[in-house]
């Protein structure tokens, strides 16, 4: 992963020298200050990580997937039900599933959480609530 | 107007200020900000915009004191979330995050926030002396910050990536050059050419601060405390530090103090700048001129006493020039502009010199309002303190929708929450892997306001208006960034041979 990511940082570099050569003179004139020392940078880091041995770390590994499913189901829940109800399920799985909570409290918690929001949408933010591609069908 | 009659006229507003029931404005303004402020995203300029439908049928002097509360009492609460939890309530508290929450991390969130309630108080009140003193020239002052000027001010910023870099030198340059590119994202400022924006229109926009802030810091915190299998933020060494400690810090480095209040109020009164850059310059002259003795971004207490004081300092000095010549400075004042016009009150030298102590009421009320919501701040930091003791299998998830919450209700799209979760990803690797994101957040910031004024300025010197070579400004820029670097190099070398 540590050498996947020197790489995938060496490409969105190389993304952005493309797309900055092909950008008309003014557009480019600051750009192309960065961008090329950017890549020979990137390269460097790269072809160093490539050639270091990677650590063995199963466990980390595990731990590491295991957080980022969590961390990125929140952003998909809400896309999916919305700014209230996506992130008060997400707390409600997360309380029972991982913290192994029990259900009830769980469930008022996220019961609390989407009352929260849904006066926080009302009356304090100035934007409204998305709600959701699911529920944006009924 | 001379300086004694605007030192009587400042008087008199501060007597009008803490007047019954006239104090009550300010106290209930500061109580509701910092209460609401609390959510990242709500900053000054949120509630502002909330309560101009409210305040249609007031008085003047109400509505200033009020809105001078509303932006003070939001300033503050945004380094709590920094601190404890990683969180920027708004843009300029990005700064903080930066040794705030290494502090928190070393159990001692309680000195952290002594330190940033101290600052940010006695910030403030720098601010007010600054202002009160350069009342009479301030509007020459301001017609004088031009490109060149802004140009310096971008560099100097810039420079102090090189002195946070220091362990990992290569590393830390490819996350600023990373971070320039991030920041030109969006139409090119001259010619509205897309950059670097996939053919999307979301991106056209650039991207947007407070999401990337939410995710490099607060998403990639959580994923990291999770994955590591912490008990809590302060898991290994438990709750230490002290208040008392925090704001000696101040005492201290009473030098820095002064200088990070006096570049706050500097930055404040250029229009278009804000408080981030302020909070950014003054972490990196901090970090600049502690050279090797600092420890910055692993928990050194300067790294949150420069941007607070800085952040605070600023909010004087940004209404001057919203108030002299009807230029805001932030959107904050923008909406503070649009509320008096509704009013009736015009900016200019109508209001600097005939309501100048509508003027001094809105500086007085911003002030008042900082000193109590650091003192409300220093009471409620123990038990605020104790969030970090808290078992990471129950506050992970409120962070992460607090985060997402955030990330959202800034522009209420839905991609600036994919984006903040993106960069969250981004953000956890890069810690994880040892790539440093203080770099990338100083150049990230930074970016637009170097690209711009260098643009400005090459044409300026292009149609003839000025020479770069011999203007003043970048002279002095130039001697400026040279006794940066030589200075703290010259005392290392003195204090070797001594």
């Amino acid at each position: 992963m540590r050498r996947s990511f020197a790489v995938a940082l060496l490409l969105a570099s190389l993304y952005f020298l493309v797309h900055t050569m092909g950008l008309d003179s003014p557009a480019r004139r600051v750009p192309s200050l960065v961008i090329v020392p950017l890549v020979l940078l990137l390269a460097v880091e790269a072809v160093r990580e490539l050639r270091c041995k990677e650590p063995p770390s199963a466990g980390a590994r595990a731990g590491a997937r295991s957080a980022l499913l969590w961390t990125m189901a929140l952003p998909l829940l809400i896309s999916l039900s919305g700014m209230i109800a996506g992130p008060a399920l997400y707390v409600l799985a997360y309380l029972r599933l991982r913290a192994r909570e029990q259900l009830w409290l769980s469930a008022v918690v996220a019961a609390m959480l989407a009352l929260s929001l849904a006066g926080l949408f009302r009356w304090v933010f100035v934007v409204s609530a998305s709600r959701g591609s699911l529920l944006s069908l009924l | 107007m001379g300086l004694t009659s605007i030192a009587e006229v400042a008087w008199n507003s501060l007597l009008l200020v803490l007047s019954w029931p006239n104090i009550l404005y300010p106290v209930v303004g500061t109580l509701i900000a910092m209460c609401v402020a609390v959510l990242p995203g709500v900053s000054g300029a949120t509630l502002l915009a909330l309560a101009i439908p409210i305040t249609f049928g007031w008085e003047p002097l109400p509505i200033m004191l009020l809105f001078g509360a509303l932006v003070g009492g939001a300033t503050y609460m945004g380094s709590v979330t920094a601190i404890l939890l990683n969180i920027p309530g708004t843009a300029p508290n990005g700064a903080t995050v930066l040794d705030g929450y290494p502090l928190a991390r070393q159990g001692k969130a309680l000195t952290a926030l002594g330190c940033s309630a101290t600052a940010s108080a006695l910030g403030s009140a720098v601010g007010v002396v600054v202002v009160l003193l350069s009342i009479p020239f301030v509007a020459q002052l301001i017609l004088h910050v031009g490109p060149p000027e802004m140009l310096v001010l971008s560099i100097w910023g810039l420079f102090s990536v090189a002195t946070v870099i220091r362990a990992k030198p290569l590393r830390g340059l490819a996350t600023a050059g990373l971070g320039l590119m991030c920041s030109f994202v969006g139409l090119d400022p001259a010619t509205a050419d897309a950059r670097y924006t996939l053919g999307t229109l979301y991106l056209q926009d650039g991207l947007a601060l407070i999401p990337v802030f939410v995710g490099v810091f607060a998403v990639a915190e959580v994923i990291d405390l999770m994955a590591s299998g912490r008990r809590s933020i302060a898991d290994e060494v438990g709750l230490g530090g002290s208040l008392l400690d925090g704001a000696r810090a101040v005492f201290q480095h009473w030098g820095l103090f002064l200088k990070s209040s006096t570049i706050g109020t500097v930055v404040g009164l250029v229009p278009g700048v804000g408080g981030t850059v302020a909070a950014f310059v003054a972490y990196g002259e901090a970090s600049r001129s502690a050279g090797s003795e600092g420890c910055f971004g692993q928990g050194d207490i300067r790294g949150v006493l420069a941007p607070e004081a800085a952040n605070d300092a600023k909010d004087a000095g940004s209404l001057l020039p919203a108030l002299a010549l009807g230029v805001p400075a932030s959107a904050g004042t923008a909406l503070l502009l649009a509320a008096l016009q509704t009013h009736g009150i015009r900016p200019g030298a109508e209001l600097m010199t005939d309501g100048l102590e509508l003027v001094f009421v809105l500086i007085w009320s911003l002030f008042l309002s900082n000193l109590l919501t650091s003192l409300l701040g220093l009471s409620f930091a123990g038990p605020l303190a104790r969030l970090t003791t808290v078992p990471v299998r129950r506050l992970a998830a409120p962070i992460l929708v607090l985060a997402a919450v955030g990330a959202f209700s800034y522009r209420g799209r839905m991609g600036d929450l994919w984006l903040a979760f993106g960069f969250g990803f981004a953000g956890f690797l890069m810690k994880r892997y040892g790539w440093p994101r203080i770099p990338f957040i100083i150049a990230l910031i930074l970016g637009p306001l170097f690209e711009v004024n260098l643009n400005l300025s090459l044409s300026l010197h292009r149609v003839g208006r000025i020479d770069l070579l011999t203007h003043p400004s970048i002279l002095f820029g130039v001697v400026l960034l040279v006794a940066t670097v030589a200075f703290p190099a010259w005392q290392k070398q003195r204090r070797r041979r001594s």
